[in-house]
């Protein structure tokens, strides 16, 4: 699989101090995206699950405060082959595992067997708008939260706040999510934020994407009004 | 203290102080001191050197002029032993124009001549001491290496300062004992330790001469603080320090006289671990006076408009042989002083370990993240004590070790280290294997080397460091012999000599309990990146040897796709194994082969990888390297990575840090990381100390994973290239104070004060591509 890039993280992606890699090729074209140069699949360097393995065993004193390996993208999910080789090897040696995914692979079960963390993005609850956004619908996304839900499976849901795309109808997501059992779900919200603007080539179409914090309150309390876990970032 | 002074007074009065000591643009008194020496050298024509030596600090003890500010609440300066010469703060510095600061007539030419101090009163001593026996013998020892000198493959210094004196048993039992304790003995050490020690009967006669002058009209407020001055100085004339403030005025005596003994040149002295030195005498001072007290003392190591004294350090906390904390609340107190005055001297650092209390995390946080503000550098005490046992310090010594100069760790009142010896550029002895001994710089031949093929590169560069560095070591021992007919008889009281009977600086009977030579190692990862480029290279070019010096020759003009290729190799900063085991390997190889030569009287040299500032100097002299670093760039900075070659973050860099043998680097090392303060999202100073203590210290000193003898030292500067070049070009905003103060190797500088060169130098290196903590 080929990563575009790679470095620690602080808490950010799972637990602890981790080794962050991103994969390279994405199959969603959110406009927002903080990792455009990650999108096409074109770039990075090639690694096989045990260069990976390697790596990540001599990285062990890092893993401090929980920390472990983290899988995120583009989307990390396309690697799947290599991607479930990679964790088996990972789990093997003891190293504590998490990915950050959109969730739109309909083989993460298979995966999800080998990740200790499991994180993924839930950008919008209406199927049309996701897509005409992103060019990809959500039906599969809500599959895999539907199912994790369903067996109890801890996950991280993360939810990125964006002006003019899902910031109007918070309790359109809370509808939904409080259909099922979210007693093993937290739920994060990330404000939008413009860190990647400068490495479109393309045109950035984002405009106006800034919540406010008022809006992030409103988020805030509403989700807690369904009994929604929120964790504060 | 708050009888006799207000709160908040002290505190203003050093402000003041400080101020007043900024205006002073002119440094002659070290001339005076000089020129005292010589007209009095015909009076101890007939005593034995060291004697001669002890008449000689006394008479500059009476002719020096001495005054005392209405803002002064201690008498006392070191300014008249120090010359506006040191290249770091100098704003003429330049690279290409270094030639290093050894040359003991240089100094003649840093004095600007003026009415009082003529042209021909200034040559008459410079004529004296271009014919004293040291200088001849230094010019002698130069002579003989020159051609390794001059495009530094190695270089070489006679060490002055760089020490840190014991003054406890002076504190404790007064000058008086001391002073009885040499008489009791026979020898002519202990004769002139007798009459060195005096001096201090000297001082404080002449100050009390001056305050009762001024009590004759000062207001009544002042006179109260005089005439307290007045009795603490009768004190400590004969006795030992009764309280706080007499412990820190008769150290303030002591200093100057161990400064003025050597004028021009006695740069790097340090104070040691001064929480546990001044603690015993805090005695029901609150945290808050003492630290108010404490002031005065660090405004007094400041030197003229630029605090020209550089390289002082001070210590605080750490631990004992048993593992318990130090620290105390003159910790806190000292912390206080520093945080509040934000002077550029002395250089204030903190021992580490792992039950340090997360209070002295906390307290450190608004030092690491207010902008401008020093920052303590770091010392892992856990990870020394075995360094310094594994090299033969005795247990019980080991507690007492401190640093002086560039960070070198030193044991206090029984070390003499030499620790700026001897300079050894490892990337300049690869060009000279690669071109057959030739110039890549200059095209001159400077020494003789053997064949070589690609593949035995390492075989080859090592035979000829062996040769190399006896050539250095014989010059090295050549300085410090030299340097032993400056004897120090005030100071060897003070590192052992009233137990010795010798000078410290004595060739041939050892006047210490520790002694050794210090060895700057430059260039480790430079050189590790370029024979991985060569292992490469030689995989894709196997008879492509030719080619590559070539290249090297060229500057890579030319050899644009090859440069590229070596660029792209592996680099050490990047937890890649095969560079990073190489500079490991580098580090153990040249570290025994110091270890393994012995010094002017018999001991190891002592590795250390640090590159104050001469990482720029000597890249400067050194051509283009096979990692594809072009000719003339700096070298790596200590242990660091070269600049820009770690580009996967903090994580990454320090896995690769931690690889190296840092068992073998008793004589120090260097290490700096920039880190943008964005990283760090604690509420207030104390949630991102700890943080810092978190993410950084925990990690890097005392990781329970790590199997090896973990990293001992590391600074940091918080702030980012950008914040930087705003400080540069809006000062009056960004600094109103007129002091920015940053670190740079062993020191605290005044960004502000800088030479341009070195100013961009520090941007360079904060090389935050290396640093980052996101991904």
């Amino acid at each position: 699989m080929k990563v575009f890039q790679k470095g620690f993280n602080f808490s950010q992606d799972g637990p602890g101090n981790r080794l962050v890699y991103h994969l390279s090729g994405c199959n969603m074209r959110c406009p927002w995206c903080s990792n455009p140069e990650g999108m096409k699949g074109d770039k990075g360097v090639d690694c096989s699950p045990e260069d990976i393995l390697k790596e990540a065993v001599s990285s062990k004193m890092l893993f401090f405060s929980g920390g472990g390996v983290t899988f995120t993208g583009g989307e990390a999910t396309l690697w799947h082959d290599e991607l479930l080789a990679t964790l088996k090897l990972l789990k093997e040696a003891g190293i504590h595992t998490a990915i950050e995914t959109n969730a739109t692979s309909e083989k993460l079960p298979e995966l999800l067997e080998y990740i200790d963390y499991f994180i993924m993005d839930f950008k919008h609850f209406d199927t049309q708008v996701l897509k005409e956004y992103t060019g990809v619908g959500n039906e599969i996304i809500k599959k895999n939260f539907e199912r994790n839900c369903n067996q109890g499976i801890k996950q991280h849901i993360r939810i990125p706040l964006i002006n003019g795309f899902n910031t109007d109808n918070p309790r359109g997501f809370c509808e939904y999510f409080s259909k099922f059992n979210t007693d093993n779900t937290v739920f994060e919200f990330l404000a939008y934020h413009e860190y990647g603007k400068e490495k479109w080539t393309e045109e950035y179409k984002i405009k106006d994407g800034f919540v406010s914090k008022e809006k992030l309150d409103e988020f805030r309390d509403i989700f807690t009004e369904y009994n929604l876990n929120l964790i504060i970032t | 203290m708050y009888g006799i002074y207000t709160q908040g007074q002290l505190t203003k009065m050093a402000k003041d102080l400080y101020q007043e000591e900024r205006k002073i643009k002119r440094l002659d008194g070290w001339f005076i001191a000089k020129e005292t020496e010589m007209l009095c050298d015909e009076k101890y024509k007939d005593c034995a050197p060291e004697v001669k030596k002890a008449h000689l600090v006394c008479e500059v003890l009476k002719a020096i002029p001495l005054f005392i500010s209405e803002n002064a609440i201690f008498v006392g300066a070191q300014r008249d032993a120090f010359a506006k010469s040191y290249a770091l703060i100098n704003p003429s510095f330049t690279v290409e124009g270094f030639s290093g600061y050894c040359d003991p007539m240089a100094i003649y030419n840093d004095i600007e001549p003026n009415e009082e101090f003529t042209e021909e009163r200034i040559d008459k001593v410079r004529q004296f001491t271009s014919k004293t026996k040291m200088v001849e013998m230094l010019n002698e020892t130069y002579g003989a290496a020159e051609d390794y000198t001059k495009e530094v493959i190695f270089f070489v210094e006679q060490v002055t300062g760089h020490v840190i004196p014991d003054f406890r048993p002076a504190l404790k039992y007064g000058i008086d004992a001391l002073i009885e304790n040499a008489k009791s003995k026979s020898g002519e050490f202990y004769e002139a330790a007798a009459i060195a020690l005096s001096g201090v009967k000297i001082l404080i006669e002449r100050y009390i001469e001056i305050i009762d002058e001024q009590l004759k009209t000062c207001s009544d407020e002042r006179r109260t603080q005089l005439e307290f001055l007045r009795k603490s100085l009768v004190n400590i004339s004969s006795k030992g320090a009764s309280n706080l403030y007499e412990a820190i005025q008769l150290y303030i005596l002591l200093w100057e006289i161990m400064c003025m003994e050597q004028a021009p040149n006695p740069y790097a002295f340090s104070v040691g671990n001064a929480d546990r030195i001044f603690e015993p005498y805090r005695g029901e001072l609150s945290r808050e006076e003492a630290a108010e007290l404490f002031k005065h003392l660090l405004v007094f190591y400041n030197v003229g408009d630029r605090s020209w004294a550089i390289s002082q350090n001070v210590l605080i906390s750490g631990r004992d042989t048993q593992g318990n904390d130090l620290t105390n609340t003159m910790s806190y107190a000292i912390m206080d002083a520093y945080y509040d005055m934000n002077l550029p001297q002395p250089i204030l650092s903190v021992k580490l370990h792992k039950n340090t209390p997360e209070e002295l995390y906390r307290e450190m946080g608004r030092f690491f993240f207010s902008a401008g503000v020093l920052t303590p550098s770091l010392f892992n005490d856990d990870a020394l004590f075995t360094v310094l046992k594994n090299n033969g310090v005795a247990e019980e010594d080991i507690p007492d070790y401190s640093v002086a100069g560039c960070q070198e760790p030193l044991i206090m009142g029984k070390d003499n280290a030499n620790t700026t010896n001897s300079w050894l550029s490892l990337p300049k002895v690869l060009e000279m294997v690669l071109t057959g001994g030739v110039s890549l710089i200059t095209g001159d031949k400077l020494m003789e080397t053997e064949s070589y093929t690609l593949e035995n590169i390492r075989e080859a560069f090592y035979n000829t460091l062996d040769k190399v560095v006896d050539k250095m070591v014989s010059a090295a021992n050549g300085a410090s012999v030299a340097l032993s007919e400056l004897k120090v008889p005030f100071l060897s009281c003070f590192m052992g000599g009233l137990e010795y009977g010798a000078d410290m600086r004595d060739p041939k009977v050892q006047g210490t309990k520790y002694n050794g030579s210090g060895c700057l190692v430059h260039g480790l990862t430079v050189l590790a990146d370029s024979f991985i480029a060569i292992d490469e290279f030689v995989k894709k070019y196997p008879d492509g040897k030719e080619m590559l010096v070539d290249a090297l020759k060229k500057n890579f003009e030319g050899y644009e796709d090859l440069h590229k290729f070596l660029l792209s190799c592996p680099k050490f900063g990047n937890n890649i194994e095969v560079v990073d085991q190489e500079a490991r390997e580098i580090a153990i190889k040249v570290s025994e082969m110091l270890r393994a030569k012995k010094n002017y009287i018999g001991n190891p040299f002592r590795p250390d990888f640090a590159s104050p500032s001469t990482h720029l100097t000597y890249g400067y002299w050194v051509g283009a390297t096979p990692d594809g670093r072009a000719s003339r760039d700096m070298l790596g900075y200590g242990v660091d990575p070269l600049y820009g070659e770690a580009s996967n973050g903090l994580g990454f860099r320090m896995l690769s840090n931690m690889k190296l043998p840092f068992e073998q680097f008793n004589g120090g090392y260097a290490s700096h990381l920039g880190i943008d303060p964005k990283y760090f999202k604690g509420a207030d100073y104390g949630e991102k100390g700890v943080e810092f203590y978190n993410n950084v210290v925990r990690p890097l000193f005392f990781n329970e994973l790590n199997p090896e003898v973990s990293p001992f030292y590391l600074y940091v500067n918080v702030t980012t290239p950008e914040t930087l070049r705003k400080v540069l070009a809006n000062p009056e905003k960004y600094a109103p104070s007129g002091v920015y103060i940053m670190r740079i190797h062993g020191t605290f500088v005044n960004f502000l004060d800088l030479s341009p060169e070195i100013q961009q130098d520090i941007i360079t290196r904060l090389d935050l591509n290396s640093t980052t903590m996101e991904c």
